[in-house]
């Protein structure tokens, strides 16, 4: 069984936020609702500046803060390391929200959105945001699971093909984004982790992230 | 071919019939033209077929004027420009920009628009549209609403007869310019693009008036020339006017600047949240579709707006805008007054005794909005006993021309980048004008809206003061500007620099005047007309 990483090189990101924007489209978020966010920092030394930037989701951690603190099990692991949500068990606790170190989750409040639609208003796109049973519910970044599912059920590559491939990666003109098998030394992503230096985000909290960045 | 400058043996000097410095949208286009020709071209690009920080970083800079996005991350260097950022979203898991040319008036010299007109007319450039529209692959050349009305069939607003109109924007997909024309580039036995190629200054005869080479560097230190029969920048509005002050070699207020125009009369696109129309009509709410998202029409993206007709603009003395329509519930209250704040703020100033000297103006504005306090309360009441769903709002996203002012520019700096060469330092200015212009078209528009039904329109914008929410678009336009007389331009009608025989510039810093729509499709319609002049001047 498969074990699903991303690895972003940072010195390839320029914070563009096409893989963002293409991420709400693809996955019909609501307007206030973003499964990646991008952080830009600018670093000076002297005369000297150096921008970076960091794009930000779920980081699908092996020991996942928002798993052990929800109190139905509607946040729960697969066995390929995705951490997913059950929108059927989910009651819109926000302890998850609280719990996650990295700004990852959103609570769903689609009440707006339906009074818009029923108002008469039509927004093309407005998909998961008039969905009456994720009302309440917590979302984030799934690894585009649905996607991923139906490519290997084709004999797809995820990492490869990119129909079994999540949007981000497809998107990033730079090809910043990796992702692939972790548990396979040769996929994409092991490739790049191997050969460069990399880092986690927050790691001594001890989350285990299954998304690395390349830093050198 | 591809040549990383950063391998180069050291002193080369490298020959070509053109040079392009600048490997984005103008330069690619110009470069494509000559592909599969005997020209030999070779496109100067500082940065590699990726982005990468430290050569991003060269775009770093000071602004000191209306606040603006942070010079490095708006713009892009690397091959494919800014391209490689386009994001509106099209539908499915495209990304792309949008599309429009200019309008004849954008073209026009007006009395009330100080600096304004090209030195010719849109018809002069309709070929050069048409071209750029198959370049840009957006489909049949058109931009009629009656050939791009609702997917579905639906007519869009009933604007027939009235001051305003409904225009159409166009998207090309971002891969475009950012991955596939770029390839062809690299695959061109005629074409040499040169990567992580930096243009430090521009080398003249001793007259000043030719070109002889450009002088490039790499960050890993080497240093060597580009020579050419013909040289264009396309580095995009803030690096070119940038690079010109920075050759000042020959000229010591940089090259082509004996006049001081270079890098002045900076102009953008100003973007702002503000108006709102609160809609009574469900059937033409119906026939909104268009305005509130991009549509895919007959295989192309399309998105429609709102302008106002010549005729009106030329009447009431405006600059040329166009709005968006974007539906909300309701405005959020930490943005928006209280659709009624005249009358209940009027209200609670009388009863909390506020200035005795205003009492007068706070009676009448109470008693002049009894209507909406009435209604106010009416929804309030509706909505605690029956749960019913407010009206929705269409929030005006506008988008406008600015005058153009030669107090708006680009100068350089006293920081100094990896080269040792001085930032650039932008001073973007708003003017009152600017603004003036947004709220009497607003003013016109509502009039139309409220006549056919649409709805009511409550205005946000206080005097002539930008919006909080005021932004450009990223589109860097006007600081190497066009004009036959260069005591008023930098480069004459040909877009050839005044004074240099074979120094040209592509892009949307030769703009006299900005228009609304977007100026990628004008870059790449002056762009072709360059490459056609070239052609002939090379016969």
């Amino acid at each position: 069984m498969a074990r699903w990483g991303i690895a972003i090189d940072l010195r390839k990101c320029d914070g563009c936020g096409c893989c963002a924007v293409n991420c709400s489209q693809v996955n019909h978020l609501p307007p206030d609702v973003a499964w990646r966010q991008i952080v830009n920092v600018e670093l000076r030394v002297g005369a000297t500046s150096r921008r970076v930037h960091l794009p930000l989701s779920c980081m699908h951690c092996a020991n996942a803060p928002c798993e052990s603190v929800c109190p139905t099990a509607a946040t729960y692991h697969r066995s390929d390391g995705i951490v997913d949500i059950d929108a059927q068990r989910c009651i819109g606790c926000g302890s998850c929200v609280v719990a996650c170190p990295y700004m990852a989750r959103t609570l769903l409040d689609i009440a707006e959105s339906r009074k818009l639609a029923a108002s008469g208003v039509e927004v093309p796109g407005f998909g998961i945001a008039l969905r009456q049973d994720l009302d309440g519910t917590c979302t984030k970044c799934n690894l585009c699971r649905p996607r991923l599912d139906a490519g290997l059920a084709q004999g797809l590559t995820p990492g490869v093909d990119a129909d079994a491939t999540p949007v981000c990666v497809n998107t990033c003109i730079s090809n910043a984004i990796h992702f692939g098998d972790l548990d396979d030394p040769e996929s994409a992503v092991s490739r790049v982790i191997r050969g460069n230096r990399v880092s986690r985000v927050n790691e001594h909290l001890g989350t285990e992230p299954s998304i690395y960045y390349v830093v050198e | 071919m591809v040549v990383d400058a950063r391998s180069l043996p050291p002193d080369v000097s490298l020959e070509s019939d053109i040079c392009i410095v600048g490997g984005g949208v103008a330069g690619i286009t110009l470069a494509r033209e000559f592909l599969g020709s005997a020209v030999r071209v070779c496109v100067l690009e500082g940065g590699g077929r990726d982005p990468d920080p430290e050569t991003q970083s060269l775009y770093n800079g000071e602004s000191v004027g209306y606040p603006y996005y942070p010079l490095d991350t708006a713009r892009a260097r690397h091959l494919g420009g800014s391209s490689a950022r386009w994001h509106v979203p099209l539908g499915a898991d495209r990304l792309g920009a949008r599309m429009r040319p200019l309008d004849p008036i954008d073209f026009a010299e007006r009395d009330w628009v100080p600096y304004s007109g090209w030195p010719f007319g849109k018809q002069d450039l309709d070929p050069y549209y048409e071209r750029a529209d198959a370049v840009c692959q957006l489909g049949p050349p058109t931009y009629d609403v009656r050939h791009w009305k609702n997917g579905d069939g639906r007519p869009p607003l009933p604007l027939a007869g009235t001051e305003v109109s409904t225009i159409i924007y166009k998207f090309c997909r971002r891969e475009l310019f950012a991955r596939e024309y770029p390839n062809q580039l690299l695959e061109a036995p005629n074409v040499t693009v040169c990567l992580h190629a930096n243009v430090l200054d521009i080398h003249t005869n001793e007259a000043g008036d030719h070109v002889d080479h450009l002088r490039v560097g790499t960050l890993n230190g080497k240093r060597f020339h580009v020579r050419a029969k013909v040289f264009v920048l396309a580095a995009g509005g803030i690096e070119v006017p940038r690079l010109l002050l920075l050759s000042n070699a020959t000229h010591a207020a940089g090259l082509g600047n004996a006049y001081d125009l270079v890098g002045r009369f900076f102009m953008e696109h100003l973007h702002f949240w503000s108006g709102m129309v609160v809609i009574e009509d469900r059937q033409i709410l119906e026939r909104t579709a268009l305005y509130n998202d991009v549509q895919t029409v007959k295989g192309v993206a399309v998105v429609g707006k709102l302008a106002l007709s010549e005729e009106v603009i030329r009447r009431e003395k405006l600059l040329n805008q166009n709005v968006q329509l974007f539906p909300r519930l309701r405005p959020d209250p930490f943005k928006y007054p209280k659709l009624s704040t005249k009358s209940l703020s009027s209200l609670k100033a009388l009863v909390r005794g506020g200035d005795p000297s205003r009492r007068g103006e706070h009676l009448y504005d109470f008693v002049a909005g009894l209507n909406d306090l009435a209604r106010l309360g009416f929804r309030k009441v509706r909505t605690a006993v029956t749960g019913l769903p407010t009206k929705p709002v269409f929030v005006f996203a506008n988008m406008s021309e600015q005058v153009p002012n030669p107090q708006s520019r680009v100068t350089l700096g006293r920081d100094v980048d990896s080269f040792g060469q001085r930032r650039v330092q932008l001073d973007w200015k708003i003017t009152a004008q600017d603004i003036r212009s947004v709220a009497r078209t607003q003013e016109i528009m509502a009039a139309v809206l409220e006549r056919i039904g649409l709805g009511r329109f409550y205005r946000q914008l206080v005097d002539s003061v930008p919006p909080a929410t005021t932004h450009g678009g990223y589109h860097h336009m006007g600081t190497t500007r066009m004009h036959p007389d260069p005591k008023r331009g930098v480069v004459n009608a040909d877009c050839r620099m005044h004074g240099i025989d074979n120094l040209y510039i592509a892009g949307p810093s030769v703009f006299p005047t900005g228009g609304y729509a977007n100026p990628v499709l004008t870059v790449v319609a002056l762009t072709l007309r360059l490459a056609d002049h070239l052609k002939s001047r090379a016969a």
